[in-house]
């Protein structure tokens, strides 16, 4: 039996401008470095190793939101992290994101896409916030090794988002390890964050 | 041709073009799949309303409730970014819980065959869901909690420009032993730690979160469903690669393991596994297992014709292959309890009996799973102090060892502790794997009888039929009589601590593990214990699953005093190639113990040492029970060791896993978050000589000073052959 329920005919409908594209299932290599590639972290402020923490710099530990969202440079329906709706953080000014690698022989890659909001999550145009976001590397000894630049192809549209892919320029040796940072300044914005990544070439 | 007729599409010409999934048009729109045999749009409310029923909530529960056209009217968007047609679905987090599409007449058409069910979803907050459920409606439970099997759609990699992602379930059978198709649940994901949670069984916190779903449809596939008898260990020959033998009959596999995904991301998963297991894995004893040919053999599970058997089934048997206690896959979830569920437990399974680890001093004298607890209505025949004697005519200990590791996430890291999980989770395995056993009934005299052979398949389908669901209604223990009477889980479900006074010398304390709702409550429960009478302390830890290190410390610093100190260090991975790498060496870790700098946060330091001269349990005379012991029941034991005036009764050595574990991102949603070892320990006397220590302690458990297991004789008598034992000592 072939029964179909309410099956629409599209050929009189208007052209639509999409394409079909093929996903990968994860928004990152699977040689990544950092353990927590959807940032799934935890939603109370305890810290687990491996996992991404979030807290005010100087000041306590924030949770960590996620969100799913298909219009994003991921596709599919990875999770995203989002930096809002933060707590009382008392006098501090900036919010702080890492997460630990594994160091080992070769030269360490890093990249990191991020969108920008306003305080109640809107999406703003990234340029009003790349002042106040940073993302870098650092060692184990808290020193910052390098900053990540934003790429030449961004930002890039999605929906309404705009999103900015920061990468590294140049390749760095972390023989022990280190830490993946993003550093937002402005309080009166919030960022949305996917697939970070570390990969030793 | 398409012809409408009374608002039905039927395809009346046969079909002359290859058969196509559904796929974009030239004009950008989504067309059906040429071969689908059921469609769903979301153009007109008059249509849909009779297909429909809204789920309505309450918590864990819901009811299925009928709509009308006005009903739905608000929740099909026409817009012309529409996928199919001209309007899509679109829910939010505060329209309810979803929707659930019946159409008896067409599923009952589908029982003898296998299909795809697939559809178009967009995220906008949360991730659109579709699960089939099977049953007949006795067997959906009015709460909604059970149901006979559900597959959930899972992403197939195809999405378009603008964020539309195809969802399928491969291929699947129309029915599960005979039952139908009872509903396709519309719903969505949500965002959660557990990463599990569904709009089904919780809330959404952000109520304007939403999701957008298209063009559902149902094609056929190629193939027939699982059908026959089989037992286990033949399930290959008698149900063919794509099912599993549980209950005495084969069942499509996807009802246990969910859909395999495509070869790319097949592929993606496996290396994404191997990147943890070689260069992750911080467990020194089973860090070797992931060889090369552990390696070779992991990524040859991705094929074109892999089964959810083949590629989830022997996934986890990879990840079982490590034995490593803190490292296994995670596990599929569906929303719902069902009796096709993959992982063995402890409840007393559908013939309502627990088995212990037993000494036949009554026969060879060889250890053995017998009967130590059965309700008083138990469907079994089997009485307490049976000794199983066959599985399927196989040894019950050669069966267990090959069926077992099929189905549990992890296996101790020290072999020489199988035993103690394995008759835990026994009566629940062969609930679901095996159809025939046979056991020994003896008398304390010692004259023993074989019984009659006791048909499991058939008794556990009739368990689970009709909507009972009677898996069981106990939960096994490797405690043949508690120490202490009284609660072992606390009112949130976790772990409580507790005791009681067993003399005017001696106060007993039972726990299962470390990891309580409320930290302060469990510390306060053991402070309790120690304003009994403490001259003699009989801890029973027989049963304990690990938990939070900082529990674990406050317990052994109760009995460890600084002036004869143990210290335990754990510490995570040096380097991707060596775990042991120079550069973990390279700071003294005597600084973690008073702060937490980024280098010991870095390599996941956690410092076990006693902190008083003179803790309460200092002068105590201890003894410690142990049979099924892991991680923090590891660790405090390990740290105990040597004490004087201490001594540990277990049949078995621990786990061996002496470190952490840490979430690894679920491998395909709707699957629970699996873990891997962090870490590892050395063992000193002080944190200097921890960290020069040569080796890691993983991979050897606690051996207990005195080895004691229950017996059968005693079994019959209904004493507790190790709390016994301890008693003797004690009094000594």
């Amino acid at each position: 039996m072939q029964v179909m329920m309410d099956a629409g005919v599209d050929a009189a409908l208007p052209a639509y401008a999409r394409t079909l594209t093929q996903k990968a299932l994860m928004p990152t290599s699977p040689n990544n470095l950092i353990n927590d590639p959807l940032i799934a972290g935890d939603e109370t402020t305890v810290h687990e190793y491996g996992q991404f923490t979030a807290y005010f710099i100087n000041g306590s530990n924030i949770p960590l939101a996620r969100t799913f969202q298909s219009r994003s440079p991921m596709g599919g329906a990875v999770s995203l992290e989002e930096v809002r709706d933060f707590p009382d953080g008392g006098t501090a000014t900036a919010v702080r994101l890492r997460n630990q690698f594994r160091g080992g022989s070769g030269m360490v890659g890093a990249s990191i896409w991020i969108s920008a909001g306003d305080k109640s999550a809107s999406p703003t145009p990234f340029a009003g916030a790349a002042s106040s976001v940073k993302v870098a590397l650092y060692d184990n000894a808290e020193h910052e090794k390098t900053v990540l630049q934003t790429s030449d192809d961004s930002p890039m549209s999605f929906g309404d988002r705009e999103w900015v892919h920061f990468v590294t320029s140049a390749n760095l040796s972390f023989p022990a390890g280190g830490w993946l940072v993003i550093d937002l300044t402005d309080l009166t914005r919030t960022l949305q964050l996917a697939a970070p990544e570390v990969t030793i070439q | 041709m398409k012809s409408k007729v009374m608002g039905v599409w039927c395809l009346c010409a046969a079909m002359a073009t290859p058969v196509l999934a559904s796929d974009l048009g030239t004009n950008g729109r989504l067309q059906f799949s040429s071969d689908a045999i059921w469609r769903l749009d979301f153009e007109d409310p008059t249509v849909l309303a009779p297909l429909l029923r809204k789920i309505i909530s309450g918590s864990k529960s819901w009811t299925y409730t009928a709509v009308t056209a006005s009903d739905l009217q608000p929740f099909l968007i026409s817009s012309n970014d529409a996928l199919e047609g001209q309007s899509v679905l679109h829910w939010k987090a505060s329209d309810g819980e979803g929707l659930a599409i019946f159409d008896s007449t067409t599923f009952a058409t589908l029982v003898n065959q296998r299909v795809i069910v697939s559809f178009w979803g967009r995220a906008e907050g949360m991730e659109p869901y579709l699960g089939v459920t099977y049953g007949e409606e006795v067997d959906i439970s009015t709460t909604k909690t059970w149901a006979w099997a559900r597959v959930p759609a899972i992403r197939t990699g195809r999405e378009t420009s603008d964020g539309w992602v195809e969802y399928s379930t491969g291929a699947i059978d129309g029915a599960v032993l005979s039952k139908p198709i009872h509903d396709i649940i519309l719903s969505a994901r949500i965002p959660s730690t557990s990463d599990t949670a569904l709009l089904l069984n919780a809330s959404d916190s952000n109520k304007t979160d939403a999701i957008s779903i298209d063009a559902v449809e149902i094609r056929p596939a190629t193939g027939t469903p699982a059908t026959g008898v089989c037992t286990v260990e033949t399930a290959d020959g008698d149900c063919g690669s794509g099912a599993e033998c549980l209950f005495g009959q084969c069942v499509d596999s996807a009802m246990s393991w969910h859909p395999v995904p495509p070869l790319s991301m097949q592929q993606e998963i496996v290396a994404r596994v191997v990147q943890w297991a070689t260069h992750v894995l911080g467990d020194r004893s089973a860090a070797p297992h992931a060889s090369a040919s552990w390696v070779a053999a992991t990524m040859a599970l991705a094929s074109d014709s892999a089964t959810p058997k083949s590629f989830w089934g022997g996934l986890n048997q990879q990840f079982v292959a490590l034995r490593d206690s803190h490292t296994h896959l995670g596990a599929p979830d569906s929303g719902i309890s069902t009796p096709f569920a993959i992982r063995p437990g402890r409840t007393s399974g559908t013939l309502d009996v627990c088995f212990g680890p037993t000494k036949n001093d009554l026969g060879d004298g060889k250890l053995a799973f017998v009967v130590w607890d059965k309700v008083a209505n138990s469907p079994s025949t089997m009485m307490v102090g049976d000794v199983l004697s066959t599985i399927d005519g196989m040894d019950p200990k050669q069966w267990m060892d090959a069926v077992y590791p099929r189905y549990i996430q992890s296996l101790p890291v020290d072999p020489s502790s199988d035993w103690a999980p394995e008759a835990r989770d026994l009566a629940s395995l062969i609930s679901k794997h095996a159809k025939t056993i046979t056991v020994r009934r003896c008398t304390s005299g010692g004259s023993c009888t074989e019984q009659p052979a006791i048909d499991v398949a058939a008794t556990s389908l009739a368990a689970i039929g009709n909507g009972k669901y009677s898996i069981g209604t106990l939960t096994c223990s490797p405690r043949f009589i508690d120490t202490v009477s009284g609660d072992l889980v606390d009112s949130g479900g976790g772990n409580a601590v507790i005791s009681t006074a067993i003399d005017s010398t001696t106060v007993a304390i039972e726990f299962d593990g470390f990891q309580p709702t409320s930290q302060p409550t469990w510390m306060a429960s053991v402070d309790s214990a120690f304003a009994l009478p403490h001259d003699h302390v009989l801890v029973d830890a027989r049963e304990g699953f690990g938990g939070k290190g900082a529990l674990g410390r406050y317990l052994f610093q109760q009995f460890r005093g600084s002036g004869s100190p143990a210290v335990l260090i754990l510490a995570a991975r040096g380097s991707m190639e060596d775990p042991d790498d120079s550069s973990l060496f390279a700071f003294d870790w005597s600084e973690c113990a008073t702060q937490s700098t980024w280098e010991c946060q870095a390599i996941d330091i956690a410092i076990y040492q006693p902190t008083s001269a003179t803790p309460p349990g200092l002068n105590s005379k201890v003894a410690w029970l142990n049979t099924d012991d892991v991680s923090n029941n590891d660790m405090v034991p390990l740290l105990l060791k040597g004490r004087s005036n201490l001594q540990i009764f277990a049949p078995f050595p621990t786990y061996g896993a002496y470190g952490s574990d840490v979430p690894i991102p679920a491998l395909m949603p709707n699957w629970h978050a699996g873990t891997i070892a962090a870490s590892d320990g050395r063992l000193g006397t002080s944190i200097a000589t921890a960290e020069m220590a040569a080796s890691c302690q993983s991979g050897h458990g606690v051996v207990p000073d005195q080895v004691v297991t229950q017996t059968l004789s005693d079994v019959l008598a209904g004493r507790d052959t190790i709390v016994q034992a301890a008693e003797n000592w004690l009094a000594q």
